[in-house]
């Protein structure tokens, strides 16, 4: 037996006698006089299947339960069309399954007025005849476009009711035609379908009422994904009567299942200017959890409480008002919350937003006066189907969680507050220099701009106290954009790809030239070929140059023996990133840093992923190597600010660049003062680093300091940290000029602030930015920043799905790359520059 | 192949190889060679030597430029290299910025 349900409370104007309860009643099926006329008669409930219940006065008011429906009982519904719902009805559908022996289906058209049972008509209200049910109905339910409430029942299970099926067909069709229809479509008819599928086994008739809230959910919720309807759920406004959520929730659930995953429950609810509904939420026991099920049955009372409509928690919901202000039902007892989905609100209720606007038609629910008495209700006991619910509760968990953060709205205040910065105040620390720097100065003028532009413009974002400038920035209509020409592989490229696809039969690599070693070692460890033999190869005869970068594959005994044996004289340039598992302490000190002098003309280090190396190994080889001037430490976990030391007092005025990426055990505030010896930094890399924060960057401390102390700064990496706008902006202004790599990669409050700033003091010199993950710049914003700095050749905008096409066509930056958005492709950014990373890019120590 | 679109590449055995300019240009070096504003005697000629690149190679390099012209037209398809050549035709091709 199936139930599509639909209920939607328009305006229960007076109450019915034949109310529902938790009992068993059955609405009375097919072809007999329940004439669900709006605003007319009602049809007896009839004990024995289903009864069809509508209450005059105009509006349909459906009550689902899903418990009932699942024990095969039948659904009250209560139409209730308002008279001024007019051209928008509701075409509420609602079966009412009873006893298997008893299959129908019935489908109230309330725009048209008429009931179809089992596919066919049982009277035409003030519409023309209109089947609902079988195929003709499906169409037929759509022509009325917008207040077609269909009921998808193409979910419903197998089932062997003719009419069903065909009411499903006819949903189908509907539902595939509604996909062409503007109309959103509720989805809440899961819920009916429920309440079909468990009128099937239930006993009693419900009376389901949805929750006006709920309805809304639901039908904003449809117009989304299916998925979607889950997060409606989380609307707090929804949280009226936990365990109609609930009992919504789990009808829809329930649906879900039986539906065996296919179409949605589509209902297309008319636009809701004239639709004047309340629902109410359904108290289908449709949840396994017993959670719910007890509060629904507690905050119910078992049998036939009726709760007033402020106790029940409905609103109003006006169409015509945003969500955010729409009147808040009053609550006369304390809503159970339920909270079924680990979704966070504002991501669901951004959905709703979302979903709202997008969808055409909204219920438009009456006052409470109407529907106090009116409600009818049928409580069910619930007859848990725990298993399966909880079962579809955690799929629908996991599609909420994958679908909620789609349409979540990035909420910048959100952000702020999650993230615990637990700055040290600027009274405590000691003040390190008196005197206002330039970064001092700049962030005074940062912090100035911002309020300027306070006066004169409101701030869009959500209760955002802070004040953004605006930036005015028009993407450009010139359409000359060079077409793609095919990407030839160059001669070079096929013969690296053949040498790393026959790296077993290299002899020699004797004069070659080290950058074709480096790309073949690129290739090589990108493909996992690496090994020894490459590596011999690699460090033979007195190389200067050995970069691998991926040493993972080697172990120590490898590592002792090729380097052992390596003569390391002139070694400039080493890069063993990926070393962890080869390189302890011990096996550096029996290598590399043999003997003082063992690596005399080292240059730049890179020991990435060096995590067994300690303090100690790597005083070693500072000692080792007396010209070394570019040093990555990057993952080196075991590094602490000691280590640090020790490399700003040896090497202080040599070292010009400094990758300490995701050093776990540096703090950097404890490093401040060794930054501070090494007086020739160029480059410097804190990325990943949590300690990094606004007073790293502010005026009195660290790169702040670095902004005063080492204007020539060309790189810059601080990546995923929680320095602010205004910070990052301040320290542009008075340092940024000579950077050519600035990457602020998922520093999550980048914004106007840091676009003004670059475009105005970066513009010569930068060479590559990227931004990615830093969702708080707009399409303008990087407009902006692009067309500003002149000679930005590389923009990484990775997962920044907001940036749309209008930045993307409307820039005027010719030589600009743009990668990581979702129209330019992934791997060309490989070929854009130099594969020459890493130690020494930028300084003037060559690199053969 | 008229003169005026053809470029003469020696090798280093002194072998000659005649090809089109057009083909010759998708070595960035050759192109600029060939179209720099100072006075090479190659822009003059329409002549390169390269005395480090040996016969086999540049025979192989020649052949690259036309695929190249192909590929870029329209034609995909695979450009063989002997393996015992690659590494020399690897090294040539850097030096050709091709």
């Amino acid at each position: 037996m199936r139930i599509l349900l639909r209920s939607r409370e328009i305006a229960p104007p007076k109450s019915h006698p034949l109310k529902k309860t938790l009992k068993s009643r059955k609405i009375n099926n097919n072809n007999n006089n329940n004439n669900p006329t709006p605003s007319k008669t009602q049809p007896q409930l009839s004990k024995d299947s289903e009864q069809l219940v509508s209450r005059g006065g105009g509006g349909i008011s459906l009550r689902r339960s899903g418990r009932l429906a699942k024990r095969g009982q039948g659904i009250i519904i209560k139409s209730d069309l308002n008279a001024v719902v007019d051209k928008m009805k509701f075409q509420q559908v609602v079966l009412v399954g009873n006893n298997e022996d008893d299959d129908k289906v019935w489908i109230f058209d309330s725009g048209n007025n008429n009931l179809s049972i089992n596919g066919e008509e049982v009277k035409s209200g003030s519409g023309g005849k209109r089947k609902c049910g079988g195929d003709g109905g499906g169409p037929g339910l759509d022509s009325k476009k917008s207040k077609v409430v269909d009921c998808e029942n193409g979910m419903l299970e197998d089932e062997t009711s003719l009419e069903v099926d065909r009411v499903s067909d006819s949903y189908s069709d509907t539902d595939s035609c509604k996909k062409g229809s503007d109309d959103s479509t509720l989805k809440a008819d899961d819920s009916g379908l429920d309440m079909a599928k468990r009128a099937k086994e239930s006993d009693s008739v419900e009376v389901i009422d949805l929750d006006e809230l709920d309805m809304r959910q639901s039908l904003i919720g449809s117009t989304g994904d299916r998925n979607g309807k889950e997060n409606t759920y989380k609307d707090s406004e929804s949280v009226s009567l936990g365990l109609s959520i609930g009992g919504w929730r789990s009808t829809r659930r329930r649906v879900r299942v039986e539906e065996n995953e296919s179409d949605e429950l589509v209902s297309n609810v008319r636009d809701a200017d004239e639709v004047d509904k309340e629902t109410k939420p359904s108290l289908s026991g449709e949840t396994g959890d017993g959670d719910t099920l007890e509060t629904m049955e507690t905050s119910l009372g078992l049998g036939r409480r009726k709760y007033s409509r402020e106790e029940k928690g409905k609103g109003i919901l006006d169409l015509n008002l945003p969500p955010e202000e729409q009147p808040e039902p009053k609550l006369g007892v304390d809503p159970v919350e339920l909270n079924l989905f680990p979704v966070e609100e504002n991501p669901a209720k951004d959905f709703s937003d979302s979903t709202q606007d997008a969808a055409t038609s909204l219920i438009q629910l009456q006052e409470a006066a109407e529907s106090e008495s009116a409600r009818q209700r049928a409580r069910l006991s619930v007859r848990s189907k725990a298993h399966r619910r909880r079962g579809d509760r955690n799929r629908f968990q996991d599609v909420a969680k994958h679908s909620g953060p789609k349409f979540a709205h990035f909420h910048a205040e959100e952000e702020e507050e999650e993230i615990n910065v637990a700055a040290p105040s600027a009274d405590e620390l000691p003040e390190i220099e008196d005197w206002p720097g330039p970064f001092s100065t700049a962030m005074k003028i940062i912090k100035d701009r911002s309020t300027k532009l306070n006066g004169r413009q409101v701030t869009l974002t959500q209760g955002s106290s802070k004040t953004t400038p605006v930036i005015q920035w028009m993407p450009s209509t010139d359409r000359n954009r060079n077409p793609m020409k095919p990407f030839v592989p160059s001669l070079q490229d096929l013969c690296v790809s053949l040498l790393a696809k026959n790296a077993e039969a290299i002899v020699s690599l004797k004069n070659v030239p080290d950058d074709l070693r480096n790309t073949l070692t690129k290739l090589l460890c990108d493909s996992r070929k690496m090994d020894s033999h490459v590596m011999n190869l690699l460090v033979a005869e007195s190389p200067d140059v050995v970069r691998v970068k991926d040493c993972s594959w080697m172990t120590e005994e490898q590592m002792s023996k090729t380097f052992g044996e390596c003569d390391t004289s002139k070694l400039v340039v080493l890069q063993l990133d990926l070393c962890g598992r080869c390189l302890p302490d011990y096996v550096l000190r029996a290598t590399l840093a043999r003997s003082p002098k063992s690596l005399p003309c080292l240059a730049a280090v890179s020991l990435r992923g060096a995590c067994r190396v300690t303090d100690a190994g790597l005083s070693s080889l500072v000692a080792s190597a007396p010209c070394l001037r570019s040093i990555n430490l990057g993952q080196c976990s075991l590094i602490t600010s000691t280590g640090i030391d020790t490399i700003a007092n040896s090497l202080g005025l040599l070292v010009r660049e400094l990758y300490l990426d995701d050093c776990q055990s540096i703090d950097v505030m404890l490093i401040l003062s060794a930054l501070k010896k090494l007086k020739c930094l160029e480059v410097l890399s804190v990325a990943d680093m949590e300690t990094v924060c606004d007073d790293f960057i502010s005026g009195d401390f660290s790169i702040g300091h670095i902004a005063n102390g080492c204007p020539l700064i060309e790189k810059l990496k601080l990546c995923r940290n929680t320095l602010s706008d205004e910070a990052i902006a301040a320290f542009l202004e008075a340092s940024g000029e000579s950077l050519t790599e600035l990457s602020l990669n998922n520093i999550k409050k980048v914004g106007p602030n840091t676009a003004i700033s670059l475009a105005r003091r970066c513009t010569r010199n930068l060479l590559t930015l990227d931004l990615s993950w830093c969702r708080n710049l707009t399409d303008e914003a990087v407009g902006y920043i692009v067309d500003g700095c002149l000679s930005l050749r590389l923009i990484k905008l990775f997962g920044c799905t907001q940036i749309s096409n209008a930045f993307l066509d409307g820039h005027s930056n010719p030589f600009v790359r743009i990668i990581g958005l979702k129209t330019t492709p992934i791997l060309e950014h490989l070929n854009v520059f130099d594969p020459l990373e890493g130690p020494l890019r930028y300084s003037s120590v060559p690199i053969s | 192949m008229n003169k005026e679109e053809t470029v003469k590449l020696i090798s280093a055995e002194g072998f000659e190889f005649v090809i089109d300019k057009k083909a010759a240009m998708v070595s960035q070096t050759i192109r600029n060679m060939l179209t720099s504003p100072g006075s090479f005697s190659e822009t003059q000629h329409g002549v390169v030597r390269f005395p480090e690149i040996s016969t086999t190679i540049l025979e192989k390099i020649c052949q690259y430029f036309y695929w190249s012209l192909q590929f870029t037209s329209g034609k995909e398809t695979e450009f063989h290299i002997e393996p015992e050549l690659t590494l020399e035709l690897m090294m040539a091709a850097n030096y050709l910025h091709t």
